[in-house]
């Protein structure tokens, strides 16, 4: 009982001192700061989008299809506020006939290549005798802007595929019934109420399906990079002001390390909920309140919890093992690693969230907590007995690093001047 | 073994780190209600003993009952430690951080704050109990740290050099503040640099020397053991005068008379004096702590 009271008071001491520092109040403030300035760049950068009018030479060796060109691109320039609408501001297409006039057809594009240098043009296309058989010809100096050269195909195309049904004499009616495409519903899976009616299944979308399971995800993993080295700088402190031998007066390591963890859990379930508030008001004000299941709500709250055990931990170990913050920080290195890996394999994980990697990652620390976060929030959902194997082994693990670190700070406490390799610190855990 | 009237019972300790035996089958009694000094050249094992009764290090060897309790963590919150390099946390104010360190010793609540007042009022800093630490002087931050540790009236009160950066108005305040505590039956080990502090305050000294113990007792038995062998004289002819005179082992000047450390007959070493200069003091005295100290830890410090 006093142990806990003891623990409970490292805690709030902890919370007390981590929410009045400077540190939380950025936390609190930083992500939606980013996500406004994020948004804002954005629009300005639309604003500011390039529609300078897109010049084009056309060598057109067909003879006829230039004025096919030069008709698309009319109308489109006709409509441009509404594709502007559609798809963002829009550049208008000007095309420019250009004659060999005897030259040799190198020459020319030798000429046009140093127009298109010189900005004057903004890049030139040939046009075969027969383009449904031979390939155009688009030369730029722009290889990622392809709204040009893709609209310059799909012109002709169009009027292609009209010469040929014109050719095989199709009335207009056969026409739409030849060019209609196969389309799909993407289906969840039916369900039986306890009643025995059927419950259709619902359409998928994107952001049900892969932005509501990540955005907790990428969430979490915030959190844990901002209260972690809070967590390491904290212990290092205590450690090097000496406070630690007071401390260690009044109670054990393992209770110290265990109030100050939970006490840096408090404070991100206390970042976790002014994030969740505002998040679900913005989801909810966008009509994505029923995307969001309340059980995803309480699974993140529930790794949250396991990841900062889980990383606090592992962070206090190393602050009770250096002696200075930049030793601490290429301890902590290795550290992030697991923190970093599912970010990086969240595609594959998404893709085929019961894969054995997935499973396997999502079972086993150190990257458990985020793994299994995104995997019950993707489908098909992972079986019960796996959430809880993980959130056992997570708490294992855990509890092995808090005692670990405890060890580790009380030894570490006595050896300050230098630093313990990996090594000294393997046999500190292990003394008497 | 165990005797209910000791507050600290070390039985054969050893403490290594590494290949050196910090402390080496120290075994040494505490009674309760005593004031019990500590001495011994720095790197000798006081503040490992000390640590080892706080159980924050733990003996290689032998074993350490603290109040009665064989394991010392049971004794924990009946103890209180103030280390030599004080620890406080700077952010915190100073209501807060007693409180935290209360509550770390299990105290309660109402009592806590009670005590808290009291001590503030008694070590003249009631007017600083909102102010951050980082903003106190040393000194005041030193009354805190000792704050910290009375605070919840522990019966074994460890001090490592509770003295040592005080101004004189200041360790007065502090040495009257213990002085109470012991009135009030509070056990109370301290270690210093300070002989004349050791020699005013402590009931009891021990001195370690290279992890074992060399002295342990009362002043009057250490001094005993000593025999009366020092004498202060006072001549015209100085320090110089002394040099080269039968009978004299040592002298230690300390400006207007100097102590001599005599082997023969000091009736003897009397005339020669006589005959030589004016006397106009020569005192057959007991050495003083100091020069015990002194004369057990020099070949170390001159070697």
């Amino acid at each position: 009982m006093r142990s806990f009271k003891k623990i409970f008071a490292v805690a709030e001491t902890e919370l007390r001192s981590m929410v009045r520092s400077k540190a939380f109040l950025v936390s609190v403030l930083i992500l939606p700061i980013v996500m406004l300035v994020m948004s804002f760049a954005q629009r300005r950068l639309a604003q500011h989008a390039d529609t300078r009018p897109r010049r084009f030479a056309v060598i057109d060796a067909s003879g006829k299809y230039y004025d096919v060109v030069a008709e698309a691109a009319r109308e489109r320039n006709a409509k441009l506020d509404e594709l502007a609408r559609l798809k963002g501001p829009q550049s208008p297409f000007e095309p420019q006939r250009v004659e060999l006039g005897g030259r040799p057809v190198d020459e020319v594009r030798v000429a046009l290549s140093d127009r298109v240098r010189k900005e004057e043009l903004f890049a030139f296309v040939e046009i075969p005798i027969h383009p449904d058989v031979e390939k155009l010809r688009y030369y730029s100096d722009h290889p990622a802007y392809e709204d040009l050269s893709s609209w310059l195909r799909a012109s002709l195309d169009a009027n292609i595929r009209t010469e040929r049904y014109d050719a095989a004499h199709l009335d207009a009616q056969l026409r739409v019934a030849l060019e209609r495409k196969v389309d799909a519903d993407e289906l969840g899976l039916l369900t039986r109420g306890p009643d025995g009616r059927i419950h259709p299944a619902e359409k998928q979308d994107v952001v049900r399906a892969i932005v509501v399971p990540m955005v907790p995800v990428f969430l979490l993993f915030f959190f844990v990079v901002i209260s972690v080295p809070q967590l390491m700088n904290s212990v290092l402190t205590e450690k090097n002001s000496r406070i630690s031998e007071v401390l260690l007066g009044s109670l054990s390591p393992t209770e110290l390390m265990a109030g100050k963890l939970l006490g840096s859990v408090g404070v991100s379930l206390l970042l976790g909920a002014l994030y969740l508030t505002s998040g679900l008001t913005v989801a909810a004000r966008m009509g994505y309140a029923s995307a969001i299941p309340p059980s995803l709500v309480i699974w993140f709250l529930v790794f949250l919890v396991l990841a900062m055990l889980l990383y606090g931990a592992v962070s206090m170990a190393i602050g009770a093992a250096c002696n200075d913050v930049k030793e601490a920080q290429n301890l902590m290195m290795p550290m992030m690693l697991p923190l970093m890996m599912p970010m990086f394999m969240m595609g594959a994980i998404v893709e085929s969230p019961s894969s054995p990697l997935a499973v396997g990652m999502s079972l086993f620390p150190p990257a458990t907590p985020l793994v299994m976060l995104l995997r019950v929030g993707l489908h098909p959902t992972p079986p019960g007995w796996q959430v809880v194997l993980s959130a056992v082994l997570t708490l294992a693990t855990t509890a092995l690093c808090v005692w670990a670190a405890g060890k580790v700070f009380r030894v570490g406490l006595l050896a300050q001047g230098k630093s313990a390799s990996l090594a000294q610190m393997v046999r500190w855990v292990f003394a008497k | 073994m165990t005797n209910s009237g000791e507050a600290i019972a070390i039985n054969g300790v050893t403490k290594w780190f590494g290949d050196y035996a910090a402390v080496n089958d120290l075994t040494l009694s505490v009674p309760r209600g005593s004031v019990y000094g500590f001495i011994g050249p720095n790197g000798s094992g006081k503040t490992t003993t000390l640590r080892m009764t706080m159980n924050i290090i733990f003996p290689d060897a032998g074993e350490i009952v603290v109040l009665g309790e064989r394991t010392t963590k049971a004794a924990r919150d009946r103890v209180s430690y103030l280390p030599e390099e004080r620890g406080l946390y700077k952010k915190m104010s100073v209501r807060d951080l007693l409180r935290y360190y209360g509550r770390l010793k299990s105290v309660p609540r109402a009592q806590l704050e009670h005590a808290i007042d009291h001590w503030l009022e008694r070590m003249q800093i009631a007017d600083r109990a909102q102010l951050k630490i980082e903003s106190l002087s040393k000194g005041q931050a030193q009354k805190v740290q000792f704050i910290a540790a009375v605070v919840s009236e522990p019966e074994l009160l460890i001090l490592d050099e509770p003295f040592s950066g005080l101004d004189p108005v200041n360790a007065e305040v502090l040495k009257d503040a213990v002085l109470a505590l012991r009135d009030r039956g509070t056990t109370i080990v301290f270690s210093t640099h300070d002989m004349s502090t050791a020699e005013r305050l402590c009931d009891r000294i021990f001195m370690i020397f290279r992890g074992k113990k060399v002295l342990d007792g009362t002043l009057a038995e250490i001094q005993e053991q000593y025999g009366a062998d020092t004498i202060r004289v006072r001549t015209d002819g100085g320090p110089a005068i002394l040099e080269g005179m039968p009978g004299v082992d040592r002298v230690v000047d300390q400006g207007n008379l100097q102590e001599v450390r005599c082997s023969g007959d000091p009736q003897l070493f009397l005339k020669a004096l006589v005959a030589r200069t004016t006397v106009h003091q020569f005192e057959v005295t007991r050495p003083n702590l100091h020069d015990i100290f002194v004369r057990i830890a020099q070949p170390e410090a001159s070697s």
